[in-house]
């Protein structure tokens, strides 16, 4: 058969394609590079316009297969919404984007970063094994690499990548995510590795005799100048432990704060570096019982 | 054995090209348990079965690369594009009449899309992605084989037509 014997070869070349093509993106060309991003510049806004037609029925369908941790007060505004308006889905969907956008935007006030709201409108397939999506806001926007994505229950990840008006997100939880990690009680550092799975990701600590017990709850260590991460954001909470203490290959299993599967409004991180002047500071000196006792010194720069 | 008219190839890059954004912008966030319908696989294995295993390979080829490239892509370019190509060239040698639900296509197109699950474990885990969960393997390969094969029962006549929009009868096998 004449076309049996050409479709096996097509097949070999394109298989030496495609190992050339892998060759190629492990060592990082910048062609690639240049495809990708032409890529994101002719999908992205198709994402963002399908994703923005079909968010009524996906808001209402991801509620169905997943438990809706959105909280009781989006609920009562949703019925409320609907109530005034003739119910309806779409009315839903706003109001949990509100409550979302809300919770995100006080999460953001509460360690005083600048926040770029984004939409998350694409998601990468689950058996890729990579935790990546894709938000509505790109380097138009002023998004580059390497910034941290939060929403109201912690970090979401940062981005890997910034199109003309969308952005691609690596997950906290994507097996190639490493973010710097410290326990709430303790203060033990440690690094949170992701595993690809949406609700489980693996904290190895810097010290394997550090105690660690289930309910511990993780935050952000932090990079220099935020970048990818900014410090003290929650992060997950730990559900379980693998190993003796003491043990070097001791880890704990964390469940990340932000549910990975229900992902809508998030914030991009605009100005983490708070580069303040310090002041020194004077064992013994007298204190003003009325100014409340701050360890970085954040108070005592002079306001003009 | 099918012609590739011009017509025809923009209809398929038309096809390819929408399953992707439908599957990333609404498939992928509706929070399925397992693996992720994959809509494009199923477009790929559907005009392989009408087209043979030639144009199966190329559009297969073609697919992967889209997957790789486009956003949230994030793996290795080439990854997928291997797997699809090869998956294109094995269905495309059991060929059925286009635009017919029948029952041995629809299982041929979750069996396969079931193997390009495995395949793609196996071919992260050689490529050294650092924690590929083989736990849940199992579960995203009997996930992908009843997703594909309910896309496959409204796409096998959804593409039959779309082949009798660019000037065929229906029957290409």
């Amino acid at each position: 058969m004449r076309e049996a014997t050409r479709a096996r070869a097509v097949l070999g070349v394109l298989l030496l394609a495609s190992i050339t093509l892998v060759l190629l993106d492990v060592r990082g060309s910048s062609a690639i590079g240049g495809v990708r991003g032409l890529a994101a510049t002719v999908f992205g806004p198709v994402q963002t316009a399908v994703a923005a037609a079909a968010a009524p029925f996906v808001s209402v369908a991801s509620s169905v297969t997943s438990f809706g941790d959105v909280g009781a007060r989006s609920e009562i505004a949703a019925q409320d919404l609907a109530a005034a308006t003739g119910s309806n889905q779409t009315q839903s969907d706003i109001a949990r984007s509100a409550a979302q956008l809300e919770a995100m935007l006080k999460t953001a006030g509460a360690s005083g970063f600048s926040v770029i709201p984004a939409r998350v409108v694409a998601y990468g397939s689950a058996q890729t094994f990579s935790g990546t999506v894709t938000i509505d806001a790109g380097s138009n926007d002023g998004l580059s690499p390497d910034m941290s994505v939060l929403n109201g229950n912690g970090l979401v990840g940062k981005i890997i990548a910034a199109g003309p008006t969308t952005a691609t997100v690596q997950l906290v939880t994507d097996d190639d995510s490493v973010v710097g990690a410290r326990l709430v009680n303790s203060g033990d550092a440690g690094a949170l590795q992701g595993t690809g799975r949406p609700g489980e990701s693996i904290l190895r600590l810097l010290d394997p005799t550090s105690p660690v017990k289930e309910g511990d709850q993780l935050v952000t260590f932090g990079s220099p100048e935020g970048k990818p991460y900014v410090a003290g954001l929650p992060l997950g909470t730990v559900i379980g432990m693998r190993g003796e203490p003491g043990q070097a290959d001791r880890e704990a299993i964390v469940s990340p704060a932000a549910r990975m599967g229900a992902l809508d409004i998030v914030g991009v991180v605009m100005n983490p570096a708070r580069t303040q002047s310090r002041t020194p500071v004077s064992p013994g000196g007298s204190v003003n019982p009325s100014t409340p006792a701050n360890p970085t010194g954040a108070a005592a720069e002079p306001r003009r | 054995m099918l012609r590739l008219t011009f017509p025809r190839v923009l209809l398929i890059i038309a096809a390819l090209g929408s399953a992707l954004v439908i599957q990333s912008a609404i498939l992928a966030r509706l929070g399925l348990p397992g693996a992720t319908p994959d809509m494009l696989l199923v477009a790929v294995l559907v005009i392989a079965l009408a087209a043979g295993p030639l144009v199966g390979t190329v559009v297969g080829f073609s697919a992967g690369v889209l997957v790789d490239i486009a956003p949230p892509a994030a793996g290795s370019l080439g990854q997928t594009a291997a797997i699809y190509a090869l998956a294109g060239f094995a269905i495309g040698h059991a060929q059925f009449e286009a635009g017919r639900p029948e029952f041995a296509a629809v299982l041929l197109v979750g069996g396969v899309s079931a193997a390009v699950v495995l395949g793609q474990a196996i071919l992260g885990t050689l490529l050294g992605q650092p924690e590929v969960t083989w736990s849940v393997v199992p579960l995203f390969v009997v996930t992908q084989f009843v997703y594909s094969a309910l896309l496959a029962f409204v796409m096998i006549p959804a593409i039959g037509l779309l082949y009798r929009g660019a000037g065929d009868e229906g029957r290409f096998a």
